[in-house]
């Protein structure tokens, strides 16, 4: 399946990409081409990534090389919802790093627009969810609760028909 | 830190557990702007649950004043809990009010508690734990009296999900686009109600409104919305009691209206005065849709047959059982 940019280069045209910390990667441009990774690329040699650093950068460029041969998805029919959360064996390891690269690789597919990553990214996260208590998701991704005790309370008794199932 | 994750990540995460309503509830529970993401996925398809009476409380607590009325002439007594902090049917897409077993729906199971055990349930506000589907011990309540209630619960309930899908809501994809209402005994009050949202609505695709007993009254309040609309794009109407003056204006809607693609008349003694009429049902609705399953059970006499068969023949179709043609036919 092509989406008609993947053809313009060629498999041994390479361009540089830098980080917003100036950290340089030499890629392979047909990923350049697959996503709208580079809105701002002129075709030239190079392009400034602003806004990721070269640690995600890294991550991120190590997905897409990986993923280099997937069949494109069409993004026309894009059903978010009742999608499955299996993920492969490959993406599972390559996710299973620490949280705060989990989220800064799911920021960065965000803005690089890398929409499979992006999904991979949030199924991993979803998964991390899956069963627990509110509780148990506060201490597991470090936040606050900023309910009064009144207002939880009545979200719990409003939503409750939705704790059995 | 997840918190730094905008707003359209963490709705994609959630997304993810679309169906996984306990994991959403404890997620909304979290903190309050995850709460607000979470709400209208949560509700905008409940209604598989709608037996859970505490689903069904949630829904009329969003009654407004018109829609309370409703109820008042058989005084039954509304939950006077707080006011909920969200409008949660506006987040529905999906209404499927079709349940008529008594072990599976819920506003049965809520007017059963409600009104044989009011006390009790005014102490106890949760969930207790009651098992009311092997409990069939409301099947010795006077039938009738208790099936009015319920189609007066659900009536008020049914103009409640029409007005809200009305209102706009933020988040797009989050607007009422099938309503399954069968089997409620509408009453004139839900049609114009029904038609009111026909006016008006721009999201709905999908209506069953069969079983309904609207009549040629019905109709004749829907026909005018009907003409108007331009997304509802599957209406059945099978078993209204509809006559063959309907037939006639259905037509005539038909000629007009230019979304609808699956039309459901099915038992509704028709009786297809003339092959325009039939027509009318042919032209503009593709022929796998409109089955002549719909002609079936609709009062075609041998005159009628005659003109029909010539049609089905045209059409190379023969697909009319139900129907006293006699025997020229």
């Amino acid at each position: 399946m092509d989406n008609g940019t993947s053809n313009s280069a060629s498999e041994n045209e390479t361009i540089t990409l830098k980080s917003c910390d100036g950290i340089e990667f030499h890629i392979d441009a047909r990923i350049a081409n697959r996503y709208t990774l580079l809105n701002n690329w002129n075709g030239g040699e190079s392009a400034c990534i602003p806004n990721v650093n070269g640690k995600v950068l890294e991550k991120v460029l190590e997905w897409c090389e990986h993923h280099i041969n997937d069949p494109q998805l069409n993004c026309g029919d894009d059903d978010s919802r009742r999608r499955n959360t299996i993920i492969e064996e490959w993406d599972e390891n390559f996710l299973s790093c620490d949280q705060d690269m989990l989220f800064e690789i799911i920021l960065a597919a965000n803005y690089l627009e890398i929409k499979p990553l992006l999904d991979l990214g949030c199924k991993t996260v979803a998964n991390m969810m899956k069963s627990k208590s509110p509780e148990e998701i506060r201490s597991a991704f470090n936040i606050d609760n900023d309910y009064t005790p009144e207002e939880e309370e009545q979200f719990r008794k409003e939503n409750e028909w939705a704790e059995d199932y | 830190m997840i918190s730094l994750l905008p707003d359209e990540c963490l709705l994609e995460i959630f997304n993810n557990l679309y169906i996984n309503y306990r994991t959403l509830f404890s997620c909304l529970l979290v903190n309050i702007r995850w709460c607000r993401i979470i709400i209208p996925i949560l509700w905008s398809e409940p209604t598989k649950y709608f037996d859970d009476l505490r689903l069904i409380r949630a829904y009329l607590l969003a009654l407004n004043v018109k829609e309370q009325a409703l109820l008042i002439p058989l005084s039954i007594n509304l939950p006077n809990y707080q006011k909920p902090l969200f409008e949660y049917p506006s987040f529905t897409t999906y209404v499927g009010f079709y349940l008529v077993d008594r072990k599976t729906d819920g506003v049965k199971n809520w007017l059963y508690r409600e009104g044989y055990e009011e006390n009790y349930i005014n102490d106890d506000y949760y969930y207790d734990g009651y098992n009311y589907y092997d409990d069939h011990s409301y099947c010795n309540f006077d039938y009738q009296e208790f099936n009015e209630h319920v189609n007066t619960v659900k009536r008020s309930l049914i103009v409640m999900f029409l007005r809200t899908a009305l209102a706009k809501t933020l988040y797009k994809n989050t607007t009422l686009t099938s309503l399954s209402i069968r089997h409620n005994y509408l009453g004139s009050e839900g049609v114009k109600a029904l038609a009111r949202a026909l006016y008006k609505n721009n999201t709905l695709k999908s209506l069953d409104n069969g079983r309904n007993h609207i009549k040629f009254k019905g109709v004749e309040v829907l026909s005018k919305a009907l003409c108007i609309n331009t997304t509802l794009t599957s209406l059945d109407l099978s078993f209204n009691s509809l006559g063959p003056k309907s037939g006639k204006t259905l037509a005539e809607v038909l000629y007009k209206n230019t979304a609808l693609t699956s039309l459901s008349i099915y038992g509704n003694q028709l009786g297809f005065k003339n092959v325009k009429t039939l027509e009318a049902f042919h032209n503009k609705i593709t022929l796998n849709s409109l089955t002549f399953d719909d002609l079936n059970r609709n009062s075609i006499n041998s005159e009628e047959g005659k003109a029909i068969a010539m049609f089905l023949c045209k059409h190379s179709i023969m697909f009319i059982h139900g129907n006293l043609l006699g025997s020229e036919t």
